[in-house]
């Protein structure tokens, strides 16, 4: 087995001691970091592919992402700037008001693993943080993440702030979070809501017609 | 006309009835709620945190405000005691949050991998103390002197005939550890060091039940509210749960059985999975309090022949939808689960959830 390959089972594995000692060890042996980052995300699709057909959970997700922050900061020095091919853009954030993070922060790494470039824009963040995200890295999906019930009026504003904008007929939206459903998305105005993780990736997939797994 | 002792009797007798799966006359409705009272009574949220007494005041006369129901779930605001019960700071309306916020928590890994072995050594009590007051900041001795006061709040509430439905709150350990540790840090030390994450729950637990056991014994307490917050089953895989969650779970449920109480079990997300597990303990002194992610007719087929169901209708349907959807659900609600079912919201009322559509549960339990 190559050493990617036993990167991407480890990782998918959730061997994080394994993992990490392989990732230090292709380095040594002068193995590209971006191969190596593809490997690991390689390891977080499978994973998510596993959490889809509930062989693993949200415990699994949340250890891989702590996985893979660790193996991102070992590999951040040797990747070279815009060496990753992105499957596209995604603004991402939770709603002002709303401090909550570790949902968003599953997705955000979900949609990482997946190829997409994320800009995580952290908690609490107004509208007009969103759009001007949007307007500096061109992306055309946005997520907007809320657990409260407060959070549908900041995800309204954002929408409205988007339009107001000029960037609505542009920008695909997809909300999420606890009391998110069907009835929150559509009085929000989103075109589009995820009850997890891979529903978002699902989404941004479809939006940006990258083949759905 | 009824006296208010005469009908908190009625009531006291209906939740009885319902818990013990015997037929009541109605379906008694329980509102669980505090921020929505302040929001329902005009009262800005920094003034409702500033004092159990403002927060039992704006709760009594928001239940008042809403009719002939049961009861509620508190007293008083869970928000600014989160600390207690998830060992992480919580940002305060009039503090760190604008006036009229939401309480929200603030989770970081403030407990680090070193602190398992000073639990160990040293035990649970000193080493929460000295957490809360000086990692959290946390006004423990101010708290626990309103804490004091709790059967007077809750005397308020039987002086107007409703019902305190839960006064008495046990300790889900594993929320402790996953709040003071964060829930990144602690799920990836279930993974990395389960043996001694276990051996310091455990060294919690027996400290927690002692107390719980005195609690029940003082305070006569009937019914007992356990919230383990994130112990849903979608969140572990069967193994982590049985061992970090289950555990635990049962344990507490048989000490407050010992004491001759009830169990109210608080769930959030989903747990369908594990619902077989719940048949395990024992009839008729239970109530399943779903929040209204697991699916009620699923907890019905499994469990409707063993406990009292609780709930479920959500925060989303409350505060976006028509007083006509809530109380047709309601209704519907009442119909399918039949006797062993209290009526309630899922989880707290959020504070944006319309009064009319609270008005709308307590009109459907009325009348059905």
């Amino acid at each position: 087995m190559s050493k990617c390959a036993e990167i991407t089972k480890e990782l998918t594995e959730l061997n994080e001691d394994e993992t990490l000692k392989l990732v230090n060890d292709a380095l040594k042996q002068n193995i590209a970091a971006g191969e190596i980052l593809k490997a690991c995300q390689e390891g977080m699709v499978e994973v998510g592919t596993r959490f889809g057909n509930q062989e693993y959970f949200v415990s699994d997700l949340i250890m891989s992402g702590e996985i893979l922050k660790q193996v991102s900061a070992i590999l951040e020095p040797h990747l070279k700037a815009g060496s990753a091919e992105s499957a596209g853009k995604v603004v991402f954030g939770t709603v002002k008001g709303d401090i909550h993070d570790i949902g968003k922060d599953i997705v955000v790494n979900m949609l990482k693993s997946a190829g997409f470039e994320v800009v995580d824009l952290g908690v609490d963040v107004p509208a007009a943080r969103f759009v001007e995200a949007l307007r500096e890295s061109g992306a055309t999906v946005l997520g907007l993440s809320g657990l409260l019930t407060l959070a549908f009026d900041s995800m309204r504003d954002t929408i409205e702030a988007v339009k107001a904008a000029g960037l609505r007929d542009k920008v695909r939206v997809m909300v999420g979070g606890g009391p998110v459903d069907a009835s929150v998305c559509k009085s929000v105005g989103a075109d589009d809501w995820g009850a997890d993780a891979q529903q978002a990736v699902r989404l941004a997939k479809q939006w940006y017609q990258v083949s759905v797994a | 006309m009824e006296t208010t002792q005469e009908l908190l009797r009625k009531r006291k007798e209906r939740l009885r009835k319902v818990i013990a799966l015997e037929k009541p006359d109605k379906t008694p409705f329980i509102l669980m709620a505090d921020s929505f009272c302040a929001r329902h009574m005009g009262v800005k949220l920094s003034d409702f945190c500033s004092s159990f007494k403002v927060a039992n005041k704006t709760m009594l006369d928001s239940a008042k405000a809403l009719g002939d129901f049961e009861g509620m779930n508190a007293a008083f605001a869970a928000g600014p005691i989160f600390p207690l019960i998830f060992m992480t700071k919580v940002k305060l309306p009039g503090q760190e949050l604008p006036a009229d916020s939401l309480w929200q928590l603030d989770e970081k890994e403030v407990m680090t991998i070193e602190d398992y072995d000073t639990i160990l050594n040293k035990g649970w009590g000193p080493f929460m103390v000295d957490f809360l007051k000086n990692r959290l900041n946390f006004p423990l001795e101010a708290t626990m002197q309103q804490l004091a006061e709790v059967p007077k709040l809750v005397q308020n509430f039987e002086d107007a005939g409703y019902v305190i439905y839960s006064p008495i709150v046990a300790t889900a350990v594993p929320e402790l550890i996953g709040g003071a540790r964060s829930m990144p840090k602690y799920t990836r030390d279930m993974y990395k060091i389960p043996d001694k994450v276990e051996a310091v729950l455990d060294v919690i637990q027996k400290e927690c039940l002692e107390t719980l056991r005195q609690t029940i014994r003082a305070t006569k307490a009937t019914i007992v509210f356990l919230s383990p917050a994130r112990g849903a089953s979608e969140f572990y895989s069967p193994k982590l749960w049985e061992r970090f969650v289950w555990k635990y779970l049962k344990e507490t449920a048989d000490v407050i059985f010992e004491e001759g109480a009830a169990i109210d079990i608080h769930i959030d997300s989903n747990w369908e999975r594990d619902l077989e597990f719940f048949r395990a303990l024992p009839k008729g002194k239970c109530v399943f309090e779903t929040d209204g992610v697991t699916d009620i007719y699923k907890i019905k087929k499994v469990l409707g022949d063993r406990m009292c169901i609780k709930g479920d209708v959500g925060a989303a349907k409350l505060s976006l939808g028509t007083p006509d959807e809530v109380y047709n659900y309601s209704v519907q609600l009442i119909r399918d689960m039949g006797p062993g079912f209290i009526l309630s919201t899922g989880c707290s009322a959020p504070p944006d959830a319309k009064v009319e559509n609270i008005k709308a549960m307590v009109a459907a339990a009325a009348s059905n």
